[in-house]
């Protein structure tokens, strides 16, 4: 007896400075509970088939965190070409299903209806990283040559194009962000940034010239200034979200007694605007809460970058929060108007399948990384 | 680039991971600064705004008011009926509805079907539809048609009250007759209901939720008998049967009350298709018409006459001629470009007469020597005491209130006014003013309504203007100067059997376009019965009957026998003369 519990404690002991991030997996949990409360909270009034599909979601989800924190991250490498092949063919499958709401983002597998633009968030995440990561031992820090810079700019452009397709003009600008901030993580040099901002404006307003960029997409932006825009649809959706958050004030009307959002004023309150939810019914304080806990989530994630045993990790973590990033910015900022209305969801909150296990698995990697840092206690990887 | 050393502070890498790191504090500063600026600082308006965009006005309909007859019989009432509509976005078989139901419910059938294909959101395909025949639209189960319930006025009585009762719009605003007349009274004060509701309009439980019911209006009693208004708008639809005449109107005062007991025209308006048999607007003439009564006017004359003492039934007027000049040659001028020619009806010697005589026969150049022998001014006043130049005032819209043609200066003028001439009355007018002579000189304001009972049962008379005319003696003797019309003069056609009835002919040559006078005729009858104490005044005006039955002994007196006797009966009123 004695012997195994020595082992035992030998095995605490040797992994002391490998113990996973609890805060990461704690944050995201109950992020997850308190999203199944909103959810259950917004379509209560049509049942609980909503909430109990999402939990399914939520546990498949904790699996793979589980799954890919067991995973060396380091294998992804090997397997990138395979793995962004394939997620190119599921881009290009949505468009063999039917139409949604006027957009075609989903692959229908019979139990769920899979979004590959989901999935594909991670997959350049990983490529990225990849490229920008030495290719053998002897290269401690690559150079940023044009070449490469080309080549992530490929590797985003490919999923980016065809999602930019579907349409979803909001995911395809997840990528460009998740990309410029990886890039500028990396070392790119000031004038090279400048050149690809200066390149992204003038081909956004070329396109705007040559009208590629629907109306209902110019609105978008255009409510944020007047909110007379569009009453019917965009400014509609906007004004009630205000009203909502606005209704809640400090302490909210309680759960499940919000009257914007439990009467159904507010579109989509389940799934892109399901912070309206929030704040109508925990008020200021419940949001600020929710705003703390993914700070929380992202500044681990950035402090997991900055311990990674290897730049190929780094840069991983920092595109994993990138992509947090982004996501919890645009899609807050929409519902109470300082962002353009898009369909980005609220990583773990928002209603949806595809959006939770892809960032859950992401947040598994960013943990498996944590797990995989420096063995050398206080040494640290240099970008 | 040379490798850099490991764990060296401010590296490039470090910064930048560093600059990552201040974005997102700042990028999340931003949001709690807004979050603030709508949670608390504009907190207050947006709820404000949340609270007013649920909130939710909705008029509650009052119920009208009822009318009842003055048995309590209904006049006019309201149901609950069922409103059709669609939304045409939810129809698919557009031809189909506009063929079945537009069939069914007599709804144009190509209005019907371009509304069901416009984009509106909302198509009334008819309203106010009864229950049985909304239920049979319902069998059909179309999609995009739905049902509501609505309150809608119903008439009991049908066309037999309608020109008293008058109608309502679709939306129950009173438009014509007593609805009219009412309409502030019936309509009752709207209700108001005020709630949360959520976007599809059903209420939020929760929320705010306030109710002012509606008031009922009040309910109306009317004077009308409905039996005696049946049988005098028969009488009148009998008459234009009987005359050909273009309308046949008639009016049944009670004598001590003014209570208009029956109030009814031919041709017959129905108050729900609202229109007349002959496609001609609602009228009521009675109320409305001023016509030149003719020879039913004499009875002002010469009541005034004998109670200002000029004459008294036995005056003697001797050689009264067949017609009288006031200016020479009157008579003789075929273009009327010299006035004052006064001709009696029938050809007859020239004799002595008595004022019997002259009003019994009703001789216009006999009582144009009455009238000689008064002042005009004398005259005008007791047209006036009479009521024949002012609205009666009886609770009815657009009474006419007579014209009197009487300037200063002319010399035929209160001459002709004196046969019935140069002025013009409205039947009631003249049913009122024989009403005084009824009721032994004392003339009573008509009146319709004879109470209103408010929602709370509290029940208000109203109370009718008196005023006296003549003295009781006077009245006594006109009454039986015009029993001796019934009884031997040209009124016979009036005689009702079992009861000492007197009244007036009247008939009246009728103005063309151009103010002259035709061939046509109004002919009327007033009278009244018993003749020693009258409950009843009865005044009937036949308009254009045929050459045959131009006189008002022959048109309108079968009429006013008629009615007075369904009135006497009514009202059982012992008869006071012998059966013949």
């Amino acid at each position: 007896m004695a012997t195994i519990a020595r082992a035992a404690r030998e095995a605490v002991s040797e992994r002391r400075g490998n113990r996973p991030d609890w805060i990461l997996f704690a944050t995201m949990v109950v992020l997850a509970i308190f999203g199944l409360v909103m959810i259950y909270s917004a379509t209560r009034s049509s049942g609980t088939f909503s909430m109990e599909r999402q939990m399914i979601f939520v546990a498949a989800g904790i699996v793979l965190y589980l799954v890919a924190s067991m995973i060396d991250y380091r294998e992804y490498r090997a397997l990138i070409p395979y793995i962004y092949g394939g997620i190119i063919v599921l881009l290009i499958a949505v468009f063999f299903f039917p139409e949604r709401n006027g957009a075609q983002r989903w692959i229908e597998l019979g139990l769920f209806d899979l979004q590959p633009a989901e999935v594909a968030k991670i997959v350049v995440v990983l490529g990225i990283a990849s490229i920008l990561s030495p290719q053998n031992r002897d290269e401690l820090r690559p150079d940023l040559t044009w070449p490469k810079i080309g080549l992530v700019i490929l590797t985003v452009g490919v999923p980016a194009g065809l999602i930019y397709q579907q349409p979803d003009l909001g995911t395809m600008l997840v990528f460009v962000f998740v990309m410029m901030a990886m890039l500028f993580a990396a070392g790119a040099s000031w004038r090279q940034l400048l050149t690809l901002v200066g390149a992204g404006t003038a081909v956004t307003v070329a396109l705007y010239r040559m009208g590629a960029i629907a109306e209902y997409q110019l609105n978008r932006i255009r409510v944020l200034v007047d909110p007379t825009v569009d009453p019917q649809g965009i400014g509609y959706n906007l004004a009630q979200s205000k009203l909502a958050i606005g209704s809640g004030q400090l302490l909210g009307r309680g759960l499940f007694k919000g009257t914007q959002t439990n009467f159904q004023y507010v579109p989509e309150q389940e799934t892109d605007f399901i912070f309206t939810a929030v704040a109508e019914q925990l008020g200021f304080v419940g949001g600020v809460v929710v705003l703390l806990a993914y700070m929380i989530l992202i500044w681990r994630i950035l402090v997991i970058a900055a311990n990674a045993r290897d730049r190929f990790g780094a840069l991983v973590a920092i595109g994993v929060a990138a992509t947090f990033m982004f996501h919890i910015f645009i899609n807050i900022g929409m519902t109470m108007g300082i962002t353009p209305v898009t369909g980005l969801p609220l990583p773990f909150l928002s209603l949806g399948g595809s959006a939770f296990m892809s960032l859950a698995f992401a947040l598994g990697i960013v943990n498996s990384i944590w797990l995989r840092r420096s063995p050398v206690p206080g040494e640290q990887y240099v970008m | 680039m040379a490798p850099r050393r490991a764990g060296r502070r401010f590296a490039p890498g470090r910064l930048r991971l560093a600059a990552l790191g201040l974005f997102l504090v700042l990028a999340w500063l931003g949001m709690a600064y807004r979050l603030v600026q709508v949670q608390v600082v504009q907190a207050a308006e947006l709820r404000e705004r949340g609270l007013d965009q649920r909130l939710v006005e909705r008029e509650l309909a009052p119920d009208r008011g009822r009318i009842y007859d003055r048995n309590g019989d209904l006049l006019a009432m309201t149901v609950e009926a069922e409103t059709i509509y669609a939304v045409p976005d939810l129809v698919t078989e557009p031809l189909y509805i506009a063929q079945q139901v537009g069939g069914m419910l007599g709804v144009d059938q190509e209005k019907l079907l371009a509304a069901l294909e416009s984009d509106s959101d909302f198509v009334y395909i008819k309203r106010q539809v009864d229950h049985e025949t909304a239920e049979k639209v319902r069998q059909l189960g179309l999609d995009g048609v739905f049902f509501e319930s609505e309150m809608t006025r119903s008439y009991p009585a049908d066309a037999v009250a309608a020109h008293v009762v008058g109608f309502v719009d679709i939306d129950g605003n009173g438009l014509e007759g007593l609805e009219l007349y009412y309409d502030e009274l019936l309509r009752g004060t709207p209700g108001r209901q005020i709630f949360e509701k959520s976007p599809s309009g059903t209420p939020i439980p929760q929320g705010r939720r306030e109710e002012i019911p509606a008031v009922p209006g009040a309910d109306l009693v009317t004077t009308i008998d409905l039996p005696l208004q049946y049988a005098t708008q028969d009488a009148c639809v009998a008459a234009l049967e009987r005359t050909g005449a273009k309308g046949c109107w008639a009016v049944v005062l009670e004598a001590e009350t003014g209570n208009v007991l029956a109030m009814a025209g031919a041709p017959v308006f129905d108050p729900v298709k609202r229109t007349t048999t002959d496609g001609s607007p609602f009228s009521n003439a009675v109320v409305r018409e001023p016509y030149e009564p003719g020879s039913i006017q004499k009875t002002v004359t010469v009541a005034a006459a004998i109670e200002e003492g000029i004459v008294d039934v036995g005056t003697v007027f001797g050689a009264v001629a067949d017609r009288i000049e006031l200016h020479p040659g009157a008579c003789e001028s075929d273009t009327d470009d010299i006035y004052g020619c006064y001709q009696d009806f029938d050809e007859h010697e020239t004799r002595d007469m008595t004022v019997r005589d002259i009003f019994t026969v009703s001789s216009n150049v006999g009582i144009i020597r009455i009238a000689q022998k008064m002042p005009p001014e004398l005259l005008k006043s007791y047209i006036e005491r009479f009521g024949l130049t002012a609205p009666t005032g009886i609770d009815y819209t657009g009474e006419s209130g007579g014209l009197l043609n009487m300037p200063a200066g002319c010399s035929t003028c209160p001459l002709s006014a004196a046969i019935g001439y140069s002025l013009a009355v409205s039947p009631l007018q003249m049913a009122a003013a024989y009403g005084a002579i009824a009721n032994d000189g004392v003339w009573i304001q008509p009146r319709l309504v004879s109470s209103i009972i408010d929602v709370d049962g509290n029940e208000t008379e109203n109370e009718p203007e008196t005023r006296e005319v003549v003295s009781p003696e006077t009245a006594r003797i006109m009454r039986e100067l015009l029993a001796g019309v019934v009884e031997s003069g040209t009124g016979g056609n009036a005689s009702v059997p079992g009861y000492r009835v007197g009244g007036k002919t009247g008939t009246a040559d009728k103005l063309d376009e151009n103010g002259n006078y035709t061939d046509v005729t109004r002919a009327s009858f007033v009278g009244l019965a018993p003749i020693d104490d009258p409950r009843l005044v009865v005044a009937v005006m036949v308009d254009e009957p045929a050459w045959e039955y131009r006189t008002g002994g022959q048109a309108a007196a079968p009429v006013f026998a008629e009615i007075m006797q369904q009135a006497l009966h009514r009202l059982g009123v012992t008869p006071d003369g012998l059966e013949e």
